[in-house]
């Protein structure tokens, strides 16, 4: 009979130190009685006992039968349901004893009739070995990211990384190795370790085809078992988006993908995902990293990356980490979006390949996306090789009316959008315990717009000084981003610490090489708009004669032609150090790194805007190109517009009659322009305790950042003349002291429950700091910028339970807190004492610190393949999300609001059926309306509508390596809208009508 | 070596796909020159004019607004008078050419001309420092007065082929500038003396709204036993009226409301632009304004009679907010200078 003396971890905490007393007096009783009552050395019994495959708990049961023996131990510490034969030749009980206690890692002690069991105490100088491993899929070869490995009849494991790789300690002796991997069959393996040394194993999984049924697996369906057990096996609270999972919905690009993830919802542009916003959290609060670096933003006011530049095939995969490690940068309250790129996994070429045609339907032209992949290892696996090229260009259009105030705004867009991504990653491995890597990535992504303006601008007041306006304007811009990144590290493994070290330099450029746009204003009687009939389709009421079609009405108004460039860039060196270490039985991991990033940003603007002053009139009929459209939007006219080109050329061979507005042009340049340079330096301590089921992770992170800026500030005189461009400088210094703790308990294998708790910071907007700075004393009105403004700073709770299916899938559930201090809100106040203003009260609008923002809300994810259902409805399945935010933060004038761009509802539904090789989903995205910006009172409160876009894709898997697929995106023509106070007031409507896509994928190994 | 090849085959297969999609037409067909803008000369102004007894008349040649310096190169430009009509045939001609600098001294610039005087090349560099000046007068001589006659007629004064020796200069719009006897019943100089304070008065409840200096004029502001003169000048398109006092200082003090005029059969509409002042004493705003009289000229007794009917601005447009209103209008005569 074996006694569990100690189930510890069921009871509480107090009643526990009582429990270990009574055993202590129990233990302390029968070493006294033992002197007197001496039992025979289990040296001295001999025993015959032959097993095969039985449990040690059968092999010691076995010996309490045969013997007086009793075996006791703590179930907590102690394993015995590893499988061991023995032979029969040892017949010597306390050899066999040992040579058993030695296969399970265990110490035992004989106590007259009892032998007490317990786990080997770690001695440090015992010899450790370092296995050093890969999971990977029996069927394919291909990686298994996320699996977690773990030494049976221990506490110490490990997850294996996005390469399927790992490495963890052991001391010398037989070990049995333990892998799991949702949606394969656990699998075991016996290594011998030998102190010292390195032993490499490879450790393939087979699919479960018993949990996945009749489901076949497919890419798609590999894509979402690598995700989901990359998120199971993590520490902290992430959601893991795999490149291959967002080939399940009709994603184009990395925002869009993301939109999919809990609690995570996105902002468009013409249509297409850019944003990201974790947590109904504005962009700027989440972080966007590159292989686990941040990038730097492109555009010229912000931080935050527009993700529609980044092509989603350049990715393995997306992280989106909610609650942060003292290892990861501090200034992501949202979160962190990690964007990881691919490397070489195999010593077989692997030649992935797409092509791709779509159409868009508002602009009738079809467009076209294609990328290479090769990637493959040589030398004995030693040097990997992997290069990515991916082309995607797109036409796209919108159809959109706008009001200001009283005016209407008829805009008709068209763009040409182009996405190139390369990237390549070099690895090579000096040894099991060395290697090296340098990846890069470069993306360009350009977009061609051209835009047509109708202003209808109605003489409201009936003022004798105004009359009926109409502005025709033509806009043709070019707007080139690029961001590139290298990053250049190393990785070793040593007996007693791991160490990694990597530099890297990113850079982001935004470059307008042009902004041009022509502007004609004419005159009409009796213009007159009606706003209230029906508040989604304004009515436009012009009198036929004239007729303000007529373009020989419009006389020409003035030209800007611009450029600006956008350039910021990080350098940044980082190392980290981790030292594996045990008390008693439990395994833990010491942490500690540093790193030091240098960002340069800069802007440059040049805007020219030249008026007539030739001679004769320049009528819009004299330059009038491009398509007219009688029936925009279903229900306007409207003529040919300017024809730039045909305007330049006028422009160019007559500049004695332009006029270059010399005053507009040097304030328009230097109240953008600016140049900043901040230094961050960062250390961090952690550790990570492993408890049989509870991991405890916590640490401290210290970040200290520095920042200089150079920019101007323009002040127009009381004649409201340019009066004064005025150089600023400014610099400050902040620090933070970041405390991170979180806790994941494992219920079961299939279920876990995760805690946070953490300290993180966002750093203030470019924009935000130095804003575009200007001061007008006729207007007694002013912006300045706020160079001492500080980050917000947050602690966040999170708490997750989350279960997952054996068949692929998840249920989730949890809640978040955040509260925010020196939350950043503009504040208005009067200085009398400004420059040059004479003493004169001047209302500044200024960026500051101060208020506290709150935001909670709760978060539920449901997917799941169906497979446990009857017949043909196996094949269908599941993916649900919904998050709930609710947010309050005190405004100056305005009291408590909620956060701006704080959506309250955001979900995700999508149905999936599969039926043999053939795959179709119907997927709706759900996004709540949302502050855009706040007003002086709610009335003005600018707010995005609600949004729901649904769309479809199908494939077909003709072959493991050749698929075909279709998509079909916003189905319903789904509009942006924006309303003002309420929907009674819309004042922005814009169309895109719906677009497709259908292509191949070629995946040769 | 096949592993190789197969790098190798990647990249050439990638540089492919890249080279044969690179579709998307991002260039401009036509690219603006909007940079290194040129130095543009001009004229101030394309047409202008002057009372008959006018001897001379100043036009301004300037260079439109610019960044950085200008060039140091030598720079000409020819010049021509034409399309003299009646008194002016033979007797306009430039007489001399000058600027002032930053101290407020007069130069001459060197100027060639034809025999007849109505062409010729202008030297836009200092004879002394070479420099260009950012401006300069052309001073014309005109007919004047002869004791029996009024002179009357118009010409043309054109600038043409600006020679700027590698300099990044060029002749801007305009060039030419129209010049014609100002001869209309109004033009001139129109006289109306305040002598008391209800006439003072009177005059602000019609104008002090367009002039912040006149709203806060009293009576006892002006030197006793003088008079405050209205002097309402009837420009080329523009009316000055020229307020005029001593103070109890015994200071001159001038007050000026502007503003372009246009009349018609003894109707007569202003149009201009007026400070706002605010409550700390500088300058809130300018709104545009609007004048709508009447006028009647006494030729007998050279006299002319204003009827101030309503003064708007775009603050004040609507029925009951006007700035000034009088249905039956406000009257003041003036005698001619």
């Amino acid at each position: 009979m074996i006694k569990k003396l100690l189930r510890l971890h069921s009871i509480p905490k107090p009643l526990r130190l009582v429990f270990v007393g009574i055993l202590l007096q129990c233990f302390v009783a029968e070493i006294l009685q033992a002197r007197h009552i001496l039992a025979q050395s289990v040296y001295d019994i001999q025993i015959a006992l032959q097993v095969k495959n039985k449990t040690i708990k059968e092999v010691f049961d076995l010996i309490e039968e045969k013997t007086e023996f009793t075996f006791s131990y703590s179930s907590r510490t102690v394993d015995l349901s590893r499988s061991i034969t023995l032979d029969g030749r040892e017949q010597n009980l306390g050899k066999i004893i040992e040579d058993v206690a030695n296969k399970a890692q265990l110490e035992f002690k004989q106590l007259n009739t009892i032998i007490m069991l317990k786990r080997k105490t770690v001695n440090h100088t015992e010899a450790w070995g370092i296995i050093k491993g890969r999971t990977i899929d029996e069927a394919t070869s291909e990686a298994l990211p996320g699996a977690t490995i773990i030494v049976k009849g221990t506490n110490s494991g490990t997850t294996s990384d996005l390469n399927g790789e790992f490495q963890l300690r052991a001391l010398e002796g037989d070990i049995e190795l333990e892998i799991s991997y949702m949606g394969f069959k656990k699998s075991s393996q016996l290594i011998s370790v030998k102190g010292g040394i390195v032993t490499e194993v490879e450790c393939k999984l087979a699919n479960d085809i018993t949990q996945l049924s009749a489901v076949v697996v497919t890419g798609v369906l590999q894509g979402q078992q690598r995700a989901l057990n990359q998120q199971k096996s993590a520490d902290n609270i992430k959601n893991v988006v795999s490149a291959d999972q967002i080939g399940r919905f009709p994603d184009p690009n990395v925002a869009e993908a993301l939109q999919r993830v809990p609690a995570v919802n996105i902002e468009r542009d013409q249509g297409e995902g850019r944003y990201v916003l974790v947590r109904g959290l504005a962009p700027q609060f989440t972080n966007i990293s590159i292989n686990g670096e941040q990038i730097p933003s492109p555009e010229a006011g912000v931080r935050y990356v527009a993700l529609d530049a980044i092509p989603a095939d350049q990715l393995s995969s997306i992280e989106v980490t909610k609650a942060i490690t003292p290892d990861m940068d501090g200034d992501a309250i949202g979160g962190n979006v990690n964007l990881i790129t691919r490397s070489a996994q195999t010593s077989t070429p692997s030649i992935r390949s797409s092509a791709v045609l779509g159409y868009n339907d508002i602009v009738q032209r079809t467009n076209l996306q294609g990328s290479l992949e090769y990637s493959q290892r040589f030398l004995n696996n030693k040097l990997g090789i992997m290069l990515n090229s991916s082309y995607y260009e797109s036409d796209r259009g919108s159809d959109n009316w706008e009001r200001d105030d009283n005016d209407l705004e008829l805009r008709d867009y068209e763009l040409v959008r182009t996405r190139l991504g390369l990237s390549s990653t070099i690895d090579y491995k000096f040894s099991d315990r060395s290697e090296v890597y340098f990846r890069t990535i470069y993306n360009r992504f350009t977009d061609r717009e051209q835009r047509r303006r109708y202003v209808f601008v109605p003489n409201v007041d009936s003022s004798s000084f105004e009359v009926n306006e109409i502005e025709r304007l033509t806009k043709d811009r070019l707007e080139k981003q690029y961001v590139s990144s290298f990053n250049l590290g190393a990785k070793h493994i040593w007996n007693k610490l791991n160490i990694d070290y990597e530099v890297s330099y990113a850079e982001a450029i935004q470059d307008t090489p042009y902004d041009n746009e022509a502007a004609f204003v004419g005159e009409a009687d009796g213009l007159a708009l009606d706003y209230n009939t029906n508040p989604h389709w304004p009515s436009l009421i012009v009198e036929s004669d004239p007729n303000y079609l007529n373009n020989s009405l419009y006389e020409f108004d003035e030209v800007a032609f611009g450029n600006t460039y956008a350039f910021d860039k990080n350098t940044t060196a980082k190392f980290n150090i981790g030292i594996p270490y045990s008390i008693n039985s439990t395994d833990g991991l010491f942490k500690f790194g540093g790193k030091v990033r240098f960002k340069e940003k800069s802007y440059d603007v040049t805007e020219n805007v030249f008026s007539w002053e030739g001679a004769g009139d320049l009528t819009l009929d004299q330059f009038e190109g491009g398509p007219a459209d009688d029936n925009f939007l279903d229900r306007y006219t409207l003529r040919k517009s300017v024809d730039m080109d045909a305007f330049i050329r006028h422009f160019n061979a007559n500049q004695s009659g332009y006029e270059l507005s010399v005053d507009d042009k040097l304030a328009a340049e230097a109240v953008e322009s600016y140049t900043a340079t901040e230094d961050v330096f960062a250390g961090y301590a952690m550790t990570k305790l492993q408890f049989n089921k509870l991991m405890l992770l916590g640490g401290l992170r210290y970040e200290k950042t520095k920042v200089d800026y150079t920019y101007s500030t323009v002040v127009y005189g009381f004649d409201d003349e340019l009066q004064e461009i005025i150089p600023e400088r400014g610099s400050t210094e902040y620090a933070f002291l970041l405390p991170q703790l979180h806790a994941k308990y494992q219920v079961n294998d299939k279920t876990n429950i995760r805690a946070a708790v953490t300290r993180s910071y966002s750093r203030p907007n470019f924009e935000s700091i130095i804003p575009s700075s200007e001061v007008e004393f006729s207007g007694r009105a002013g912006t300045l910028g706020n160079p001492n403004l500080k980050p917000v700073g947050a602690t966040n709770i999170d708490v997750l339970s989350e279960h997952y299916f054996g068949s692929v899938g998840i249920l989730s559930g949890g809640f978040f807190y955040k509260k925010l201090t020196d939350f950043i809100f503009n504040r208005n106040y009067e200085t009398t004492t400004f420059p040059g203003s004479n003493g004169v009260a001047l209302e500044i609008t200024q960026a500051q610190n101060g208020e506290d923002a709150t935001l909670s809300g709760f978060e539920f994810a449901y997917q799941q393949n169906l497979s446990f259902l009857p017949g043909k409805l196996k094949g269908l399945s599941l993916y649900t999300n919904y998050t709930y935010t609710h947010s309050k933060a005190t405004i100056q004038g305005r009291g408590e609001i909620r956060l701006p761009g704080q959506a309250r509802h955001v979900g995700n539904a999508a149905i999936g059926y599969d039926i043999g090789k053939f795959n179709i989903r119907l997927a709706t995205n759900f996004n709540g309306e949302y502050i855009l910006e706040v007003g002086e009172e709610p009335a003005k409160d600018i707010f995005v509508r609600d949004r729901m876009q649904l769309d479809a894709s199908a494939t077909f898997t003709i072959s493991p390596k050749i698929r075909v697929f279709g998509e079909f995106l916003n189905i319903t023509n789904q509009p942006f809208e924006v309303f003002q106070g309420g929907e009674e007031r819309f004042i922005q409507r814009e169309f895109y009508s719906w677009w497709s896509r259908v292509g191949i994928k070629f995946d040769l190994n | 070596m096949k592993k190789i090849f197969n790098i190798i085959k990647a990249t050439v297969l990638i540089f492919i796909l890249l080279v044969t999609t690179q579709c998307a037409e991002n260039k401009l067909e036509e690219t603006p020159a909007d940079e290194n803008y040129p130095f543009r000369l001009i004229l101030d102004a394309d047409e202008g004019g002057d009372l008959a007894d006018t001897e001379d008349y100043d036009l301004e040649v300037t260079f439109a607004d610019f960044i950085g310096e200008l060039p140091e190169e030598t720079v000409t430009v020819n010049y021509s008078i034409t399309n003299l009509t009646d008194d002016m045939i033979d007797a306009v001609s430039i007489d001399e050419i000058v600027y002032e600098d930053e101290d407020g001294d007069e130069h001459s610039l060197d100027f060639t001309a034809s025999v007849d005087g109505l062409t010729g090349t202008i030297t836009l560099n200092d004879p002394d420092t070479g420099t260009i000046p950012e401006s300069f007068e052309i001073v014309f001589t005109l007919p004047g007065v002869e004791e029996t006659f009024f002179a009357a007629g118009s010409f043309t004064f054109s600038l043409s082929n600006l020679v700027a020796g590698g300099a990044n200069m060029i002749l801007g719009t305009p060039y030419e500038f129209d010049y014609e006897v100002l001869d209309h019943e109004l033009a001139g100089s129109w006289k109306y003396e305040i002598e008391t304070e209800e006439q003072l008065n009177a005059f602000k409840d019609v104008f002090a709204s367009l002039s912040p200096e006149l709203e806060t004029l009293e009576f006892v502001d002006i030197l006793n036993g003088t008079s405050l003169e209205v002097e309402a000048e009837f420009e080329f398109e523009e009316l000055n009226l020229k307020l005029a006092y001593s103070d109890t200082n015994n200071e001159e003090v001038e007050i000026e409301i502007e503003g372009d005029y246009d009349f018609e059969e003894g109707e007569l509409e202003v149009e201009g632009s007026h400070l706002i002042i605010g409550d700390d004493g500088e300058i809130e705003d300018e709104l545009d304004y609007s004048i709508e009289a009447a006028y009647e000229i006494d030729e007998l007794n050279s006299l002319l009679t204003l009827q101030l009917f309503v003064i708007l601005d775009e603050d004040h447009f609507k029925q009951g907010d006007e700035l000034f209103f009088s249905e039956a209008g406000a009257l003041f005569t003036f005698e001619k200078d």
